[in-house]
């Protein structure tokens, strides 16, 4: 699965350019994605293909943070986020839950649900060296330590969503027309300034190497100021006061 | 399709076929009779001669009788859809309208349509009390007929909020009957509807001019690209008529008694013979006039000129005009201030596009003042009445910080205090006014201040009894 999403997130962002939203969901049992995470999480000491595997994650992960794009994720009925795939949303710059079923599929099964485990505090570091949660709670240690609390439970998108844990918990009334909205809205702005503004908040807390050249705030401004897309003649800042409408160019950088 | 009166909630828009839109719906529906209740006319009555709408076609889409007003069959009512409608203007012009709001536009056009639905509530709350003193059964019935379809435009965009714009178009939805007209807290949106309505020229005054703009706002609604808003307003507009009718009419009257006591009295002076002198009338229009053109926003404004862009709202008219419909080439005038003088200034038409839907709106108001001024030449009157300039008294806009007189000179500040109680009612003239609201509820009695209407209401004699009390 990792070498996977690894070669599709790299040919997506090579060969997509215009492709500014990726929408992440996942599918399968909750159970079967905290086993295997077991399993890795008692072999990698002295496994040595289990830590390279481990480590690849945590790799593919990091280029998730750093790809310049907007990354949605929807978790519905039948995902499984859990544990190690949880970081998949928590690396998005967005997560909608679906609280209840949609009232046109069945209705069998769980509702969607989250699992916390120990891999969300820690094992998958970002390049600025905390985990995605600490970096989503950055100065509110308290909360990371209650959330440690709730590990190996199943949380429902209303305790999910008072957790912190998602964007918004829209159900079955407001699901579709809010998930075509939001991703209308966001494909409407200027790219660069989308991959400026989620580069930053991807991004906080200790400055590392890796975050020098990734997530400085004043790098991004800079740039997003003399990109074409504001400074040139059809640019947003040209276009500013006139009436008309900013001409995008769509690819990513 | 015809309109559904089975359902709790009448409706042509095929309610029954969506549940959870209906549920929505059916939930808001009691706030907003609680609402009717505690904010709607403070007369009480047994029942009203009202219309109701049976039909959104060009014929006979009116049903008339006596109803009691809070059972009024308030409901969701969109003009017939034309299937092969197109985006008449902007940057989009020429593609398929939109049966969706696309999430680019979600926050302009929920703006735009809270603006809208918070002037209808508003316009009920502030006209509450005015039952109270009715000139005549036939006015007071006008008076509800008007709140009862301010009511109905509460719904129609109460609907378009519930149907397109997700968890928070109902929030917004509430907030339309938690603000209140000149409530400190939570006032309405636009100043000109946090005042309250005191007497009965005033509410013609209002829905001749007041309920105008709101005629010009929805004509330029009607044109836009999301095309369920479209046909709401067309709607609307359609009821609109009646409220634009009272307010001239009923001007109409004013003029024809004033002129009649003028002649019996051989004096300008009627105040004593329980008129509305002429003067004060040309006061009350130099007032609601000019601030109906506040509402219009800004001469300048890259906010009108963002929204044609976009396909969200239109000109007047949009279709008839014989332009490009994009006007990115184009150049229009506005009037500036510059030097001490009022002079012109040459912009983009994009951002000259409340100047231009005022234009409109003048020269509709201009009929207004033709036709009272016939009214005096009949009566044998010599003296005019006129629309003051359009920079006079204006707090919106580029006249908002100079004086200018009704004939349009640039004066100071103090020219302006000295001479305010002779442009703008004065204190002593509402005065007189209020004196002259005594209700008059006997069926064809009228109030001695108007002369009475020439005809009654659907072909029912002026003297029915339109209004029943408990
Ligand atoms: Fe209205
Ligand atoms: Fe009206």
């Amino acid at each position: 699965m990792t070498r996977e999403l690894d070669d599709l997130i790299l040919r997506l962002r090579a060969n997509e350019r215009e492709l500014g939203t990726w929408v992440i969901r996942t599918k399968g049992e909750v159970e079967d994605a905290l086993a295997f995470e077991r399993v890795i999480a008692r072999y990698s000491g002295e496994d040595w293909l289990v830590n390279e595997i481990r480590h690849y994650f945590k790799r593919v992960l990091k280029r998730l943070d750093v790809t310049s794009r907007s990354l949605i994720a929807l978790i519905e009925p039948g995902s499984c986020f859990a544990g190690a795939l949880l970081e998949l949303a928590l690396a998005c710059d967005r997560q909608y839950m679906l609280d209840g079923f949609l009232e046109e599929d069945s209705q069998e099964g769980e509702p969607a649900q989250i699992v916390l485990s120990e891999s969300n505090f820690g094992t998958f570091p970002m390049g600025n060296g905390l985990s995605r949660l600490a970096s989503r709670f950055y100065g509110d240690d308290d909360h990371v330590a209650k959330l440690r609390q709730e590990t190996g439970r199943r949380i429902d998108a209303a305790e999910a969503l008072e957790l912190g844990l998602v964007t918004d918990a829209p159900d079955d009334i407001d699901w579709e027309d809010e998930i075509r909205i939001l991703l209308e809205e966001r494909a409407a702005l200027s790219p660069d300034a989308l991959t400026g503004m989620e580069a930053n908040h991807r991004f906080v807390g200790p400055e590392t190497m890796e975050t020098r050249i990734f997530a400085r705030l004043s790098a991004w401004q800079n740039w997003i100021f003399v990109r074409p897309n504001a400074a040139g003649p059809d640019g947003a800042l040209r276009r500013y006061g006139t009436g008309r409408r900013a001409d995008f160019d769509r690819r990513r950088v | 399709m015809s309109i559904d009166y089975s359902e709790k909630i009448p409706n042509n828009v095929d309610l029954a076929g969506d549940r959870k839109l209906q549920r929505a719906l059916e939930s808001w529906q009691p706030n907003f009779l609680n609402w009717w209740k505690t904010m709607g006319p403070a007369v009480p009555t047994e029942d009203v001669y009202l219309r109701t709408a049976v039909a959104v076609g060009r014929e006979g889409w009116a049903h008339f009788d006596h109803v009691p007003m809070d059972e009024y069959r308030w409901g969701v009512f969109l003009a017939e859809r034309n299937t092969d409608r197109r985006i008449a203007f902007g940057e989009q012009k020429g593609e398929p309208v939109w049966q969706q709001v696309p999430g680019e536009y979600r926050a302009d056009l929920q703006r735009l349509i809270v603006i809208q639905g918070d002037t209808e509530p508003a316009s009920v709350e502030q006209q509450r009390r005015l039952g109270e003193t009715a000139p005549s059964l036939y006015d007071l019935r006008n008076l509800f007929q008007v709140n009862v379809e301010e009511g109905r435009h509460l719904w129609a965009m109460v609907y378009l909020l519930h149907a397109y714009f997700g968890r928070a178009g109902r929030e917004e939805a509430e907030a339309l009957l938690h603000r209140n007209s000149g409530d400190i807290d939570s006032p309405r949106i636009l100043g000109a509807f946090n005042e309250e309505t005191p007497d009965w020229l005033s509410f013609f005054m209002f829905t001749y001019f007041t309920d105008r703009d709101g005629k010009y706002q929805l004509g330029t609604l009607k044109e836009s690209a999301f095309d369920p808003l479209s046909r709401t307003c067309e709607f609307m507009l359609k009821e609109e008529a009646h409220h634009m009718f009272v307010g001239t009419t009923g001007i109409d009257r004013v003029v024809a008694r004033t002129a009649e006591l003028m002649r019996e009295h051989d004096t300008d002076d009627i105040a004593p013979h329980g008129g509305i002198p002429l003067d004060v009338i040309q006061k009350y229009i130099n007032f609601h006039y000019t601030v109906s053109l506040d509402l219009f926003g800004s001469e300048r404004s890259t906010n009108a000129a963002n929204y044609f862009t976009a396909g969200l709202k239109g000109r007047w008219q949009e279709e008839r005009r014989k332009d490009d419909h994009v006007l990115t080439e184009d150049a229009a005038h506005i009037d500036v201030v510059r030097d001490g003088e009022i002079t012109t200034d040459e912009v983009s038409a994009l951002l000259a596009l409340n100047h231009d839907l005022r234009r409109e709106y003048i020269s509709d108001c201009e009929t207004g003042l033709k036709r009272w001024n016939r009214v005096l030449e009949k009566g044998g009157i010599g003296r005019r009445l006129y629309l003051p300039h359009v920079g006079f008294n204006r707090e919106v806009g580029l006249f908002a910080d100079h004086h200018v007189t009704p004939k349009g000179d640039l004066v100071g500040a103090d020219v302006w205090e000295a001479n305010r109680d002779r442009w703008l009612p004065s204190e002593a003239d509402k005065t007189h006014v209020r004196s002259l609201m005594r209700p008059v509820y006997e069926p064809g009695k009228i109030s001695g201040w108007i002369a009475p209407p020439s005809k009654g209401i659907n072909e029912k004699p002026v003297d029915y009894e339109y209004v029943h009390f408990p």
